[in-house]
């Protein structure tokens, strides 16, 4: 049975020859993981660093001691019990646990993990439940089971207090803490965090939570898995996914100025339902500082209607990228140079110089590709069709004459657009297999997106 | 972790230290595995190429693995259990009725058992895949599921006898 099993599966898909993207697909996750992650901790770092995004930092961080793994056997430092006990439930992203401080009780600590499957629990703070977005699962404020699959309560993680500063051991579990900190709270009461126009409150500030990687977890079921939070800094610019929490056919997600100019929208829509996790990245250059509105719109499953939740935001241009920094020697992905010399002549691979002036054209920047892609472009020897311009031409000096586009220095990456490898400094190439015809990208480290146009020729000043 | 494994011959053959070596060895495999577990095309590369990146980010502490390939496939299994859990109850049914069977395709027998195999519960359509078309034994694919070896055989016993039937009454 078994070899026929094997011969019968054979079958049925032997046939089946992966596709050649598959490795470019996968390089291009990779790389946009990483991009993201770099933007969000960029933009952690410059909230420390202003003022108002320190303040928004405190409320998540207490001063004292700060947080963090205090040794090597799991003991995480939340914060003070004040400060807990203030905030009454705080979740703790980098452990994954839900710290709840009931009023004239000590700090109890529960695995944001559903028993069930270990989805990711949320907090509803409307119901003052935790539940599974995903399976339904509810929980009281204690962690007792109320309803859905799961067959047991949330798990609990021992807490210590050390002077005033609460300790979670995030290596261990315990009961789950109803059964040690007292009786369950009354039924849950109040709206849901699950679909339905009843439920759902419309443009309502902060009801749409944030949780970068520090989380926070009381304001779902909404929840902007990397990105900013309310009243913080954006790095420039934020990479923003919101996780729905209940079901929905359309996720939107709107940056909005203050004047109500929509400077990015992307929107995903869903088949049969989103449930859980779909997301929408917005990317947006910020020019200067400026106030701006998440709006994060759900279109209800059975109503149609579209709902939005908005969080203020604060934009301020990131760290920044020092202007023409993409000119000169780039590298492939080992670290070699793409334009050298040797005994054999002049090698390139990728090259970006900056026009003569004495042809007017110093305000223009040219990249040559050899192509294909990673061959070298030896110049005469190899003749014209071995190599590629693409030309970033903000004045249009080169407009007249050689019909050069004019380059898009604010753009969207396409959604087949993969990290080439070569790079310089704060910058990488991106190519797109649709576009790579038409044009490069250029992607700073602060994220913003160059496209610069293909030229038809090589441009040579005489 | 995924130590525990002997290796199989198609993964001896794919130790390279270089990951595109690994992604040769392995990438038509990993598709049809794919294929077997989610019943469609797009699904299939999907989940592929999220495993492949997944992979690849962590790639210099892989190699050093035991069995890259055990991690590889045990990426594409978490993904796939992320990815249903996601689809929630309503794509279980879709699931089994992905792999559409029009009058053209109804001639065709590997549609037959792609769509038996889709029509699997998902606990029994991984062991199916990991024991009998990958070639893992029942205690390698525990390991990898994280149960015990008989409960591997038992799933596959039911895979076995669900597909056996699934086909004879297939017309």
């Amino acid at each position: 049975m078994t070899d026929g099993v094997k011969r019968l599966l054979d079958r049925a898909v032997g046939w089946y020859e992966p596709s050649d993207a598959l490795l470019v697909g996968a390089r291009r996750r990779m790389e946009r993981r990483r991009i993201r992650r770099r933007v969000s901790s960029g933009a952690l770092a410059l909230v420390v660093s202003v003022l108002g995004g320190l303040l928004a930092w405190q409320a998540f961080h207490p001063p004292a001691g700060g947080s963090g793994f205090v040794d090597d056997t799991g003991w995480y430092r939340v914060g003070t019990v004040d400060d807990l006990r203030a905030r009454r439930i705080v979740y703790v992203g980098e452990i994954e646990t839900f710290v709840v401080t009931p009023p004239g009780e000590e700090p109890y600590a529960l695995s944001a993990a559903s028993p069930h499957l270990g989805e990711r629990l949320l907090f509803c703070r409307p119901a003052g439940w935790f539940f599974s977005p995903a399976h339904g699962e509810m929980f009281d404020i204690r962690g007792n089971y109320e309803l859905g699959p799961s067959d047991s309560g949330m798990i609990g993680r021992p807490v210590r207090i050390i002077g005033d500063e609460v300790e979670v051991d995030a290596g261990s579990e315990v009961a789950p803490a109803a059964s040690a900190v007292g009786p369950a709270d009354p039924e849950p009461s109040g709206p849901t965090c699950f679909a339905g126009t009843d439920n759902v409150v419309e443009d309502e500030p902060g009801f749409a939570g944030i949780s970068g990687p520090l989380g926070r977890a009381d304001q779902f079921p909404i929840d902007i898995v990397e990105g900013a939070r309310p009243g913080d800094t954006l790095g420039n610019p934020g990479f923003i996914g919101a996780e729905v929490g209940f079901p929905a056919t359309e996720l939107v997600v709107r940056l909005v100025g203050v004047d109500g100019t929509v400077l990015d929208e992307r929107s995903t829509s869903c088949d049969t339902a989103c449930p859980g996790y779909a997301y929408a990245d917005l990317i947006f250059t910020v020019e200067a500082p400026q106030r701006a509105t998440i709006l994060i719109g759900t279109r209800d499953g059975d109503s149609g209607v579209l709902w939005f939740h908005h969080i203020p935001v604060t934009l301020d241009p990131g760290p920044g990228v020092e202007p023409g920094s993409f000119v000169g020697t780039w590298y492939d992905e080992q670290g070699n140079p793409t334009y050298f010399k040797d005994e054999r002549g002049w090698h390139l691979e990728l090259h970006v110089i900056n026009g003569a002036e004495h042809c007017g054209w110093q305000s223009a920047s040219f990249l040559t590709l050899a192509w294909p892609i990673g061959s070298d472009f030896r110049g005469g020897e190899d003749g014209e069709d071995a190599a590629r311009s693409y030309v970033r031409d903000p004045e249009g000096v080169l407009a007249g004459d050689f019909g050069v586009p004019p380059p898009d220095l604010a753009a969207s990456l396409p959604g087949d657009a993969s990290h080439s490898g070569y790079h310089r400094g704060d910058w990488q190439l991106w190519v797109s297999p649709s576009d790579i015809d038409e044009a490069v990208y250029l992607v700073a480290a602060n994220g913003s997106v160059e496209r610069w146009p293909r030229s038809g020729q090589l441009i040579a000043c005489a | 972790m995924v130590t525990e494994f002997a290796e199989t011959e198609v993964e001896a053959e794919s130790r390279g230290e270089d990951f595109e070596e690994f992604f040769a060895a392995e990438r038509g495999r990993l598709v049809r595995a794919c294929l077997l577990l989610t019943g469609d095309v797009a699904d299939s590369e999907d989940l592929a190429q999220e495993a492949l990146s997944r992979v690849m980010e962590r790639w210099p502490d892989v190699a050093r693995m035991d069995s890259p390939t055990g991690y590889l496939y045990r990426t594409a299994l978490n993904l796939n259990r992320k990815r249903l859990r996601r689809l929630a109850v309503a794509a279980r049914r879709l699931v089994a009725d992905r792999v559409e069977r029009d009058d053209m395709a109804s001639a065709d027998d590997r549609m037959d058992v792609l769509h038996a195999v889709a029509s699997l519960p998902f606990a029994q359509r991984e062991a199916l895949v990991l024991v009998e078309w990958l070639g893992y034994s029942a205690e390698e694919a525990g390991s990898l599921l994280g149960i015990e070896a008989v409960s591997v055989r038992a799933r596959l016993h039911r895979a076995r006898t669900s597909l056996r039937r699934s086909l004879e009454e297939s017309p």
